[in-house]
């Protein structure tokens, strides 16, 4: 190979840093997923975390699918977790919640302890319903792969999803999902 | 001056009256705040509907798998209908006691007391509400009485206010309110709590109050205008008392307190008085059946305009839930009025086992050693209660 | 041995102030001082030389029908009973409204500028009725005022 054509297959390389990344897959070796959606409500400080480690991720080169399954979410109160899947996310019918975005949207650092941050455009989907979403990331590589945290509001009423009200104590439609994640870059 | 050698603390049990039952071991389940579950935001009083259902799931001990919702039998009186406007709760409360029947101590009985009988309502209409309680106590609960029977059984009125929901989170109210300050709990024997006079025993006072709960804040301050339900005018405290609390997470909140009132005659000292506490709290629960509950604070105590008297008080409570609606709790505190005195401080460790033992119900078994209030100096001795309780 | 007596910081503004004056009539209520070594009272410190007098003749705080029986009892032995060494019996000088321990400030002013007399309840003399009249009426107005919405 020339020298010349060694620089152009360098550049290629290093400026299209998806192409370099076969295929991510989440890495539960170092940690289990955690996934939270938190949701405040009222009357009072009331402040609700339905999490989950169960999680896995898609690649197909171009887009990055993150699905969550519904039904091992738990907030702390078996009742309240029964009355969440069944009554109101319905996970018979909607079994999972799915991130997707694409994969160039990160500017995927290659230097171990480097971060890449900021914010992307993503399409997420809860209940059978799709809407875009911002998401704030937080991408550092490890010696294994990455180590993702992200954020994104959505409203639950955009996705169908009756607004939970028991008793007298509502819990508000907007709420948050955080997530922090270990990335393997899998063959 | 002789003194006198202990053998036993008697307890007076009329100082025993627990007129709210405010549980902060609710950590453990989640709930920072107190608003979902009493119709008071800062905890105490009666009881919301949802907070009816979480004392029949979650509270008591369960002797059969989960039904799922826990039906009528939460409801008022174990399944009266009302309007969903309308809460109503009864409490009463009985406790048993040894104590010696000659000044000797050579024999001995054990007491039982009637400490509370109260009826509790809240109205909710709109954004206006209103809630008051009426009760009997037969000994002590002094500062709440409404008749004034100084030899026998009173009627007492603890807590009466209106107040309007201003904005989502936002309660405004006037009338006599337990003081925020502090963890509220049902133990008012808790030298953090007698020390402050911050009891919901009989600590109550008339004032103008404002508090909000959302997200993970919550907040409460209090002007408080004294006790009218005693007199004369000299003997009224005037001041603030306020809280703020934060919850990083669900399982953890902190807080700050500040109280501070004045008075032409305090009822204790018989001296005009201004009295201060400022300090910190804490909520944690590691694990859902563990949690630790903790408070310090800093008092000061300046009689007739003299250099305040500087003190503290405090104290580290652990509840551990082995099986649901048991609790097992061990609790150690200490308070001391004036530092620059030489007198140790008081110190108490109590061990408690608390069962809710069926719906509606619960009793407790108290063991400590240490000075009943805050005595500084005073040899310790140990003391026993039982209690039974059931809301209605 | 003798038992120590959990008087605590309640009682203080309990019964016995107002017992003690009531049975000796005096002009005013002495202080927890009488008995205890601090203005709060409490457990454990009630150990003035006039709370060592009572115990003695059988005071319990327990059972306050036994704090007349005491104070009688105390009254009849003269000089027995003299806690300042004024040579003047302890309830006879209490009766005054004087101070019967060491060093203490006598609990009626001559002067007549004695602490008012503290009352509990909405009814008592020097109570007031009008803060359960307020609370009450007002939670009545606005309860009228919102059905009438």
């Amino acid at each position: 190979m020339t020298s010349a054509l060694r620089s152009v297959f360098a550049s290629v390389i290093l400026f299209t840093p998806s192409a370099a990344l076969a295929g991510l897959k989440v890495d539960s070796t170092i940690a289990a997923p955690k996934i939270t959606f938190h949701a405040n409500g009222e009357p009072g400080a009331l402040d609700i975390d339905a999490v989950t480690n169960e999680c896995t991720a898609a690649d197909d080169g171009t887009t990055l699918t993150f699905t969550v399954p519904l039904g091992k979410l738990q907030t702390g109160i078996e009742l309240r977790d029964e009355h969440m899947k069944d009554k109101f996310l319905l996970v018979g019918t909607y079994p999972n919640a799915t991130l997707s975005f694409a994969k160039s949207n990160i500017a995927w650092p290659t230097e171990l302890g480097k971060s890449a941050k900021g914010k992307l455009e993503a399409q997420f989907t809860a209940h059978g319903v799709t809407k875009p979403v911002s998401v704030t990331y937080d991408v550092s590589k490890t010696k294994q792969g990455y180590k993702a945290t992200a954020s994104f509001g959505y409203d639950i009423s955009q996705h169908g999803i009756d607004v939970p009200s028991y008793l007298g104590v509502t819990v508000d439609a907007k709420q948050e999902a955080k997530a922090v994640i270990y990335l393997i870059d899998a063959p | 001056m002789r003194s006198l050698p202990a053998l036993l603390l008697l307890l007076a049990a009329g100082f025993f009256a627990r007129p709210a039952f405010a549980y902060p071991f609710m950590i453990g389940h989640g709930y920072t705040g107190c608003a979902q579950c009493h119709t008071d935001p800062s905890g105490g009083s009666a009881l919301t509907e949802y907070g009816r259902a979480q004392a029949e799931i979650f509270m008591r001990s369960a002797y059969a798998p989960s039904k799922g919702d826990p039906g009528r039998i939460k409801d008022f009186a174990f399944g009266v209908p009302l309007p969903k406007e309308l809460q109503l709760q009864g409490d009463v409360r009985g406790l048993l006691y040894p104590r010696p029947t000659d000044a000797a101590a050579t024999e001995w009985t054990v007491r039982t007391l009637l400490m509370q009988a109260d009826l509790r309502a809240h109205v909710k209409l709109g954004g206006l509400r209103a809630y008051g309680s009426v009760g009997y106590v037969s000994e002590g609960a002094d500062l709440a009485w409404i008749t004034s029977n100084t030899s026998g059984g009173n009627v007492v009125s603890r807590e009466y206010w209106v107040g309007y929901d201003v904005m989502k989170g936002l309660l405004v109210r006037g009338g006599r309110l337990a003081l925020p300050y502090g963890i509220r709990s049902e133990e008012h024997l808790l030298y953090a709590r007698s020390a402050t006079r911050t009891t919901t025993n009989d600590d109550q006072q008339l004032g103008l109050d404002a508090v909000y709960g959302r997200g993970k804040f919550r907040a409460e301050l209090m002007g408080i205008a004294g006790n009218f339900q005693i007199g004369p005018d000299d003997y009224r405290e005037r001041g603030y008392s306020a809280l703020f609390a934060y919850a990083p997470m669900n399982t953890l909140e902190v807080g700050v307190s500040s109280l501070f009132t004045t008075t032409a005659l305090d009822y204790e000292a018989l001296l005009p008085r201004d009295r201060q506490a400022h300090g910190v709290f804490a909520r944690y629960a590691p694990l859902e059946k563990v949690r630790f509950l903790a408070e310090g604070h800093v008092t000061v105590s300046s009689l007739d305009g003299e250099a305040g008297l500087v003190g503290s008080v405090g104290y580290l409570q652990v509840d551990t839930e082995p099986v649901q609606g048991l609790h097992v709790k061990g609790t150690g505190e200490w308070c001391e009025t004036d530092h620059a005195d030489d007198l140790d401080p008081a110190g108490r460790g109590t061990a408690t086992v608390q069962w809710f033992f069926a719906p509606h119900m619960d009793v407790r078994l108290d063991a400590m050693y240490g000075p009943l209030y805050c005595t500084p100096g005073v040899e310790p001795g140990p003391a026993a209660t039982a209690q039974l309780h059931l809301f209605l | 041995m003798s038992l120590l007596l959990a008087v605590n910081a309640a009682f203080a503004l309990s019964n016995f102030p107002g017992l003690v004056q009531d049975e000796l009539a005096m002009d005013c209520a002495p202080s927890c001082m009488l008995c205890h070594t601090t203005p709060a009272g409490g457990a454990g410190t009630a150990t003035q030389s006039f709370a060592d007098a009572l115990a003695a003749e059988g005071f319990s705080v327990a059972d306050t029908a036994t704090l007349a029986t005491a104070l009688a009892a105390v009254q009849s032995k003269g000089t027995t009973y003299d806690g300042n060494g004024d040579g003047v019996n302890d309830v006879d000088e209490l009766a005054v409204g004087e101070n019967p321990n060491a060093d203490g400030t006598d609990f009626c002013p001559a002067d007549g500028d004695a602490p008012p007399t503290l009352t509990r309840g909405c009814f008592a003399e020097g109570g007031d009725t009008a803060a359960a009249g307020l609370g009450l009426g007002l939670a009545a107005a606005a309860l009228r005022r919102a059905r009438r919405r």
